[in-house]
């Protein structure tokens, strides 16, 4: 995790068996042979190397001093959405930390000063010089929100902050999902409010990409402003942010407030009857489960103990570690209100929740290698289709950006759309595409 | 050609020259050949050895036979050749219930096979209605099918571990036989020479398989028995048309239920039972129970089994043509004396590998090439037997004829089927060669082999894959 | 931060332009971090002493039988040894020789037919056990899954490897399911084998007349030695269960929903004879889907989700309770044939003395049994023991109790377990992070069960050195195969490689079980396979070495096909006259250094006429 080193993983990469696990999801659910692969960068690479089993032993190489970098090798290491698939396949089995190592490794490539790519400095640049990932004026983050009646959180007490994001506040295709997300929680009675323009980025693509100093700056600085509001809690509908506030803030200091998803917040609206849906949408859909809000929304639980061994060889943890193996991830909760919604059937995708096939997006791979972000996209899409669903649902904006971008360049029939979307119409709001 | 020194290699065994005891090696029966040099009746695998070395440094070849005459296939071709006579060797070694194995001598036949194991509750895997004096060993080194295709889970089956002599004059053991220890300190461990693959990378004993003799000579071989029933039944399908039975027949595969499988036409029969009046075909299906709940084991299966059959709007009968199921399973499990197709003057079979979907196809390769050649298609006899559990299917198609002409038709049949993608897996008779045909790298790949094992080229040189291919 | 020095060979510019041509250029790499990847094995620490083998010259992932064999007439024309991997799971899929070309065959991953009447899949070899399965159980089908798990080749397993698995008493086994191949030779000629020139159908690969399937393989296959396999057709089985089996929960449990006239049980015996009765019992009536034995300690992790929630359990004792047991299924397709299994199976446990310690049907029977369990450990180990049983075991059941998990839900994991061999990795890699094997031969289930006594006392041994994780000592794994005809009960031996005690030593676990099985005849161990084994194993198996190596020198003379873990017969014939000038004492270790330098040094690419001259 942050501040590590490989030599603080080597046991783990050494342990690695180059079994394969990680390019599968676990095995037991496999369903086909079209969509038994998880690992989307060696789906499309197919060296072993672009396995997460293949760059702990990178890792390895480098710490022992078998190899150094190049062009190859950092594209191995950066073509790779961090989609953490890898790391629940083989955690079903092991106790090693293959996405840990991965990011470690990332990490190693920044301290080195052979990282970040080309591609990816305009993005850490723009978070530190205007606290966004799009480049755009502190200023407008909170244009968004221009016409809405929403408090604003600095000035006036909230029990919950909606945390739009980057891309939420500052993509124009995309500042309606905010919208509307907020209309639909203040429709069922929620307190809210939200920073507009003095939100800053959650960070979480410094840290994918291995910035941690940036990382750390930037979640810091939002810890601070987070905890300085008093809120209950903060609900994000961005899964990536919802990923670092839940996951690696705790890492970095302390939070008085609790992160949740949207998603998470309109199952708990709905099961307390506080939304009440009138309009049938009588449509067929598949959910894609967003990895940041699936299988890497786990808090990671801190542990600085020592590895033991007993019985010989038996490798525990003293104390003993919880190991994030994505069985707490955010998976019901979207179900749970797509269930909810009248006339929608869901028809499930072959790899979903834990072993969700990712987006492409993340990892910052959309910006330093498109065509492999699209590619994963394709692949996905594929599957959204062999459901025989009209719309592809989901609730990330990287994401639904992402997979929109496939659904075109496949010419396919599908419609992308939010979660927040269908929930609004069905409420009686709004139209879908 | 001379013989010298041969009775001095084969210290237990007995060689013969005189012309009238090696009448049966040769010509006769109505196939062309030569008289051998010698038959030495071999007893032990040192005679066999010390053969093979007389034979490889006096340059002569030699013709292993293990079943009693009449000799179908091992033929000597040519003159000089020395006949390997391993029907003296008759020891059943082991005869394993709790390993339902048997290991027994090359000249070991099902008679006496089965004799053997029906003292422990044992019975042979046996082929349709073997001809008295065939040897077990030998039947299964040609892969000939069994009659129970759910037991049968390589082409290679029921055949396990073997001694063989390779033409090198090597003694070797296939499979687990081969060691570590000898076959009485491996017994005392618990083995019973069950596993027939290695030793270590290679499987000798499929390449000694199928090879006529070619690559080596097996001296005793160990073999997959079936518990003996405690109780077994035959349900019999007549029909007149084939497709319905060959969907039972994948029906009863894909349930992995009863014991013998097989279709047979009216001729055979008729050829097999001595009864007229046959049905077009006949699906015949054994269901046995054994040592564990047998009634039961009986009917749970033939109540699933006539629901199969059931749902092709067919029932089972009680009798075809007066002959009742205990009768029919007597005569197709039995060694058959006489034998049933006649002696080798009076027939000639035909035989590949197919799939049973595809056996309507070459039944009408058979009716249209007997038409054809003007051949009376009454006189041909069929034989489906899957295999492999339902994933292969032995075709057989028997002229019955003077030789002469059952050669003539077989070789037109043999055509046909080709041209329709039989897969001649034993190549035999007078249509050994279109098995090889446009296959020159195979042919090689064989010649190859059979250079590691036989590098003198001493063992049965007359097999297709040996010569020159033009 | 260390610096190793990794011995590198370099192919020429002109010869990867050319393979570039081949396969394209986003197909072949060159890159050292790659080329680590395929270097890095497992058990490689045991066979170098460090993680990885010898470092190809590059990787190239042909996707056709044309480009493979392109790739292999080149490295003829070029003098280059190469090597093929499928899955690449083993150290057998490198070599100790740097400079190999190795052939990664990933994007080989078609199912190119499911015959479904005839039970006959035509696969490539990236198709593994988990895709094939999934497809063919939608056709009322099933594969067989060697032991390593879902995740290895089918072809690799059939053609070049060895293997066998949890359901082979029902689905075979890996050399005996292969039909027809396609080959191509080491020389780069293509050979079909099998009736599928004749038919466009892939249903045999024997003849015609003898079986090249003896050839390119026996118990053990030749382990990328003798070419490139690119296609081949297996059986299928049988399956008589849903289309799909569901799964609920989320990782690292699952539940599963069991199939109708499905049943898994967990029996228990006195001893092992009773075990011996059993299995041959369990064999002869035909009622298995599965048999298979698990010791206690990989059964009990693969119900953990971690190392420290097995501890947790272990160190109560509980593996008191089943250290002699076999897991069974049973799958009917109707109910009065399961009926007739269950009425054979209780028949038998009754006649062996066997306890049903668990059923997917039956939660009842557990607590009895549990009952009775402390019953018994009080007599065999005395009161402390059974008090230090206890609270590990109550912690245990209120937990699973209180998580709604009754005792058929373990029932059903080991159920789900044995059907997908998904577990494999929980149940050994996890320990210490790797294992090797020992003894294992296939042979009767009487003499499975010789080696399996043997196995554990000689690891008692080397678990008191140190050496290997106290795993109770028996920890055999295996099963029946074809309906009993055979079975195998190798001995597993769990390590960290990461340790210099196991890398050092590690190898003296396996060599003690393999001069166990030649001096007490407990027929030929799996691990008979590379030079330094050949050497030793020969002499007491019919020389078989001699046939072997002649088979590789026929039918690869230029000798580019690596042979490091097939057969190499220079070496195998210096280290045989070592072993017999030494009088039988010998150490293994240095035999297996000196294999490997000797085959570093002389191994591929060294034409066998100059080593045979």
């Amino acid at each position: 995790m942050l501040g590590k080193t490989l030599e603080d993983y080597e046991k783990d990469m050494t342990r690695c068996a180059r079994c394969s696990l990680c390019k599968w999801p676990p095995l037991a659910q496999v369903k086909s042979i079209r969509y038994s692969q998880v690992c989307p960068a060696i789906s499309k690479y197919n060296f072993h190397s672009y396995s997460g089993g293949g760059k702990m032993i990178i890792g390895l190489s480098k710490l022992r001093g078998r190899v150094d970098y190049s062009e190859e090798m950092l594209n191995v290491i950066y073509r790779c959405s961090v989609c953490g698939a890898c790391d629940i396949s083989c955690k079903y089995s092991r106790d090693l930390e293959p996405l840990e190592i991965l990011h470690t490794l990332r990490a190693t490539c920044v301290k080195d000063g052979v990282a970040p790519l080309p591609a990816h400095r305009p993005i850490l640049d723009s978070m530190r010089n205007y606290d966004n990932v799009w480049q755009q004026p502190r200023k407008k983050k909170g244009s968004w929100a221009k016409k809405l009646d929403v408090k604003n959180a600095k000035e006036q007490p909230v029990d919950t902050l909606y945390f739009a994001g980057c891309t939420y506040s500052l993509r124009p295709e995309m500042q309606g999902i905010a919208r509307t997300t907020v209309e639909v929680l203040q429709s069922a009675g929620v307190d809210l409010g939200i920073l507009g323009e003095e939100e800053l980025c959650c960070g979480s693509p410094a840290y994918t990409i291995g910035d941690e100093e940036l990382f750390v700056e930037n979640a810091r600085k939002n810890i601070k402003a987070l905890n300085s509001l008093g809120v209950r809690r903060v609900v994000t509908s961005c899964a990536g942010c919802f990923g670092v506030l839940k996951t690696k803030y705790p890492l970095v200091e302390p939070a008085n407030f609790e992160v949740v998803n949207v998603t998470e917040l309109l199952a708990e609206l709905v099961e307390q009857g506080r939304l009440s849906f009138s309009r049938p949408l009588d449509r067929t859909i598949t959910y894609h489960d967003p990895c940041h809000l699936g299988r890497q929304s786990e808090t990671y639980k801190p542990w600085h103990g020592v590895e033991r061994k007993v019985l010989n060889h038996l490798v525990i943890q003293d104390p003993p570690k919880e190991f994030n193996r994505g069985t707490y991830g955010v998976y019901e909760a979207p179900r749970k209100v797509l269930a909810a919604l009248p006339g929608l059937e869901l028809t499930e995708m072959e790899r979903i929740r834990e072993f969700s096939f990712c987006c492409g997006s993340g990892g910052g791979a959309k910006s330093a290698f498109p065509e492999f972000a699209l590619a994963t996209a394709r692949e996905r899409v594929d599957e959204a289709e062999s459901t025989g669903a009209e719309m592809l649902v989901t609730a990330c904006p990287w994401c639904e950006s992402n997979l929109s971008e496939g659904i075109a360049d496949a010419g396919s029939r599908l419609k992308s759309a939010s979660i927040i979307e269908l929930v609004s119409y069905a409420l009686g709001g709004g139209e879908l595409s | 050609m001379g013989v010298e020194g041969l009775s001095e290699a084969v210290s237990s065994g007995s060689v013969v020259t005189q012309k009238e005891l090696m009448e049966d090696y040769g010509a006769g029966n109505g196939r062309k050949g030569a008289l051998p040099a010698a038959v030495v009746f071999c007893e032990t695998a040192d005679d066999v050895v010390g053969l093979t070395k007389w034979a490889r440094e006096n340059g002569r070849k030699i013709l292993p036979v293990s079943s009693a005459p009449p000799h179908e296939s091992a033929v000597v071709q040519k003159e000089g050749y020395v006949v390997c006579d391993l029907s003296r060797m008759k020891r059943i070694v082991r005869a394993d219930r709790r390993n339902r194995v048997a290991l027994a001598e090359v000249g070991v036949t099902f008679e006496e096979l089965d004799g053997a194991l029906e003292r422990v509750g044992l019975r042979a895997m046996t082929p349709l209605a073997p001809r008295t004096g065939k040897s077990v060993v030998a039947s299964y080194l040609d892969r000939t099918p069994t009659l129970v295709p759910r037991a049968q889970w390589d082409l290679s089956d029921p055949l396990l571990c073997t001694e063989v002599i390779m033409g090198s004059g090597k003694l070797f053991r296939t499979g687990c036989s081969s060691g570590p220890g000898t076959l009485e300190e491996q017994w005392a461990t618990g083995q019973a020479q069950k596993n027939p693959m290695g030793p270590s990378a290679f499987d000798f004993f499929r390449i000694v398989q199928g090879s006529r003799g070619s690559m080596g000579i097996v001296t005793w071989a160990s073999m997959k028995c079936e518990l003996r029933p405690r109780v077994h039944e035959l349900l019999m399908l007549p029909s007149d048309d084939l497709a319905p039975l060959i969907r039972i027949v994948y029906g009863i595969a894909h349930a992995r239920w009863g014991e013998e499988c097989l279709i047979l036409d009216s001729n055979n029969l008729t050829r097999l039972t001595g009864v007229p009046g046959m049905p077009a075909f006949a699906l015949l299906v054994g269901v046995a129970g054994f040592d564990y709940r047998p009634e039961q084991r009986v009917s749970y299966q033939k109540r699933g089994i006539e629901g199969i059959i059931s749902s092709e709007g067919a029932r089972v009968s009680r009798s075809i043509a007066g002959v009742g199921g205990r009768r029919m399973l007597q005569v197709i499990t039995s060694p058959s004396d006489p034998y049933w197709k006649g002696s080798p003057a009076e027939h000639a079979d035909v035989y590949f590998l197919t799939t049973m979907n595809r056996a309507p196809d070459f039944v009408s390769v058979i009716d249209e090439t007997c038409k054809k050649e003007k051949f009376d298609r009454a006189q041909v006899g069929l034989y489906l037997q899957p295999q492999l559990g339902g994933r292969v299917t032995h075709f057989e198609a028997t002229v019955f004829a003077p030789r002469e002409e059952a050669d003539r038709m077989t070789r037109a049949l043999a055509e046909a089927a080709a041209a329709k993608g039989a897969y001649f897996s034993r190549p035999a008779g007078n249509w050994d060669d279109l098995a090889y045909r446009d296959k020159p790298l195979l042919v090689e790949t064989f010649r190859r082999t059979k250079k590691i094992f036989d590098p003198d080229g001493v063992m049965n040189p007359d097999v297709l894959f040996c010569k020159e291919v033009v | 931060m260390t610096t190793e020095v990794v011995e590198t060979v370099d192919l020429p510019e002109a010869v990867y332009e050319e393979l570039k041509g081949i396969v394209g250029q986003d197909n072949i790499s060159r890159e050292p971090a790659v080329l680590d990847t395929y270097a890095f094995q497992y058990i490689a620490e045991l066979l170098t002493g460090h993680s990885y083998l010898g470092r190809p010259c590059a990787v190239v992932m042909p996707a056709s039988t044309e480009e493979v064999q392109a790739i292999v007439r080149l490295c003829n024309r070029e003098s280059i040894p190469y090597k093929a991997v499928s899955t690449g799971w083993g150290a057998y899929g490198g070599s100790p020789a740097p400079g190999i070309l190795q052939l990664d065959l990933r994007r080989m991953n078609r199912i190119l037919d499911i015959d479904t009447d005839n039970m006959i899949a035509v696969v490539e070899p990236y198709v593994v056990g988990a895709t094939l399965q999934a497809e063919a159980f939608k056709l009322g089908l099933n594969c067989h899954i060697v032991g390593a798990g879902s995740n290895t080749s089918i072809l690799a397993s059939a053609t070049s490897v060895m293997g066998q698995g949890t359901t082979g008493v029902s689905t075979g086994f890996s050399n005996r399911n292969l039909l027809g191949f396609e080959w191509v030779m080491p020389d780069g000629e293509l050979l079909r084998v099998g009736c599928f020139e004749d038919s466009d159908e892939w249903f045999t690969g024997d003849g015609p007349g003898p079986s090249l399937r003896g050839i390119i393989r026996g118990f053990a296959g030749a382990f990328g030695g003798l070419g490139v396999f690119t296609k081949c057709a297996v059986k299928l089985y049988p399956w008589f269960g849903p289309s799909r089996i569901e799964l609920t929960g989320v990782t690292p449990e699952y539940d599963v929903e069991m199939p109708k006239n499905h049943i898994a049980y967990l029996i228990a015996f006195p001893g092992w004879e009773e075990m011996k009765e059993f299995g041959n019992r369990v064999g002869e009536a035909e009622i298995a889907f599965s048999m298979c034995h698990n010791a206690p300690a990989p059964m009990i992790a693969a119900m953990m989700e971690s190392n420290m929630a097995f501890y947790d359990l272990w160190k109560g004792g509980l593996a008191e309770h089943f250290k002699y047991s076999l897991e069974v299924v049973i799958a009917a397709q109707s109910e009065d044939e399961l009926a007739f299994q269950e009425g054979v199976l209780r028949d038998i446990i009754r006649r062996t003395k066997g306890r049903e310690i668990i059923s997917s049907k039956n939660d009842l029977r557990y607590y009895v049994d549990l009952t009775l369990g402390l019953g018994r450990i009080v007599r065999q180990a005395g009161p402390m023991a059974t008090l230090r049983t206890i609270p590990p075991l109550a912690q245990f059941m209120i937990k699973s109790l209180m998580a709604g998990k009754r005792p058929s839900m373990f029932a059903k994991t080991l159920y789900i377990s044995l059907v997908k061999q998904h577990l494999n990795a929980r149940g050994i890699f996890r320990f210490g992070g790797s294992f090797w094997t020992s003894m294992g031969a296939l042979t009767s289930w009487d003499c499975c069960i010789e080696n399996a006594k043997e196995g554990e006392q000689i690891k008692r041994k080397w678990i008191d050195e140190g050496v290997l994780m106290d795993d109770g000592a028996e920890n055999a794994w295996g099963g029946l195969y074809e309906s009993g005809c055979y079975g195998h009960l190798e001995e597993l031996g769990v390590y960290d490689q990461s340790d210099p005690i196991c890398v050092d030593h590690g190898i003296d676990f396996v060599v003690d079980t393999v001069e166990a099985t030649i001096n007490k005849h407990l027929a030929m161990s799996l691990n008979a396979t590379g030079d330094p084994f050949h050497a030793w194993y020969s002499p007491h198996v019919m020389n078989y070495h001699d046939h072997v190596a002649s088979i590789k020198e026929e039918f690869d003379r230029a000798n580019l096909s690596d042979a490091s873990v097939y057969i190499n017969r220079s070496i195998v014939e210096s280290l045989m006259k070592m072993i017999e000038d030494g009088g039988g004492n010998f150490n293994f270790r240095e035999i297996m250094d000196l294999a490997n330098d000797e085959f570093v040094q002389t191994g591929p690419g060294t034409e066998t006429e100059e080593l045979a001259g």
